[in-house]
């Protein structure tokens, strides 16, 4: 997180950023990948891939990368067996960083 | 324009990544100008006064960042922009392609603050020195312009020897060229005039005129 020079603010910004959009964008691979939609799956997995590169979260990460990969080559089955694993690494992150964020809020006080 | 920070568009979908980089460069000084998809960047490129930096997302929705370069190259503008594509792809394949496509740099997602501060100084020192190069260019083609009008053909009069202009205005031999060139005239009377048209002119109002022999007359015999 050295990429924010110590800017706490920008760091809880970016977070929240992150947290509100989520959600919709999890929503957006599930359906997706319901639908067997191969560039639809790719696109919205790179962009969570974005994401979760950008605050720094690997494991989600390398989900979303594993996900894009497989809707690029056409191995639907693949990229729909790693729902359940995006699923839980969002959620995992999700929690963890609004744990930080509200922490953060509360002040040294 | 002002050789100072150019201005840098941020084509990011990616919410949290765009914010990151608009934060950042805002804070280096570099005016900031975000857009959230491919066509967005792309209508504030073909906008008035748009930004000189272009850091494009490859992938985006609307229009990719590839695809955009491409468009750029494609565009015949008179406009200066340097381009930055911001992959996460890291197949050296797909460098090649994006800088094949007119990509001028690219950058890794996520970024590293230092690489990216470099190169967009990198992208600064480049778009002054064609900015440098084109008002160059600007002088000469004047410069040249100018030489020009001179060594065409000009129509001039048989007896008064005036000019006439390219707006169809006789002018006096002495103004159109200096109107057209860096020359300046001082007005003298040569010694052919002297004694041909002043010498006869003043001897009817009945001035005597003295020789002036401080000023020889050029020909074969002149030459000492």
């Amino acid at each position: 997180m050295d990429r924010l020079d110590g800017d706490e603010e920008l760091l809880r910004e970016i977070v929240e950023v992150f947290l509100s959009e989520g959600p919709g964008r999890i929503e957006e691979i599930r359906t997706a990948l319901q639908e067997g939609d191969a560039p639809k799956i790719e696109r919205s997995a790179h962009s969570m891939k974005g994401a979760a590169a950008n605050i720094s979260a690997c494991r989600l990460r390398g989900v979303a990368h594993d996900i894009e990969s497989a809707a690029r080559q056409g191995a639907l089955a693949l990229a729909a067996s790693l729902e359940d694993a995006l699923d839980r690494e969002y959620r995992i992150l999700s929690a963890e960083l609004t744990k930080t964020i509200t922490a953060c809020g509360d002040g040294d006080g | 324009m002002a050789m100072g920070d150019p201005r840098i568009l941020i084509a990011e979908d990616e919410p949290s990544s765009r914010r990151m980089l608009e934060s950042v460069l805002s804070k280096w000084g570099y005016p900031v100008v975000p857009a959230r998809d491919g066509a967005e960047a792309w209508d504030i490129i073909q906008g008035e006064d748009p930004p000189e930096i272009l850091i494009l997302d490859w992938m985006m929705p609307g229009k990719e960042g590839v695809e955009i370069c491409r468009l750029l190259r494609q565009t015949p503008s008179v406009r200066l922009h340097y381009t930055i594509l911001l992959t996460s792809r890291d197949d050296k394949a797909d460098v090649v392609m994006g800088l094949e496509a007119g990509a001028d740099d690219y950058i890794k997602k996520p970024f590293d603050r230092e690489e990216l501060r470099a190169r967009i100084r990198a992208a600064t020192r480049i778009l002054n020195l064609q900015k440098a190069l084109g008002q160059r260019v600007r002088d000469l083609e004047d410069a040249l312009e100018h030489i020009k009008t001179l060594q065409g053909i000009l129509p001039i009069c048989s007896y008064c020897k005036k000019i006439r202009d390219d707006r169809n205005y006789w002018q006096q031999l002495e103004l159109y060229i200096s109107n057209h060139s860096e020359a300046e005239f001082s007005h003298a009377i040569c010694p052919d005039c002297f004694e041909t048209v002043v010498k006869p002119e003043l001897l009817r109002y009945g001035v005597t005129v003295r020789e002036r022999p401080a000023l020889p007359r050029p020909g074969p015999s002149g030459t000492p």
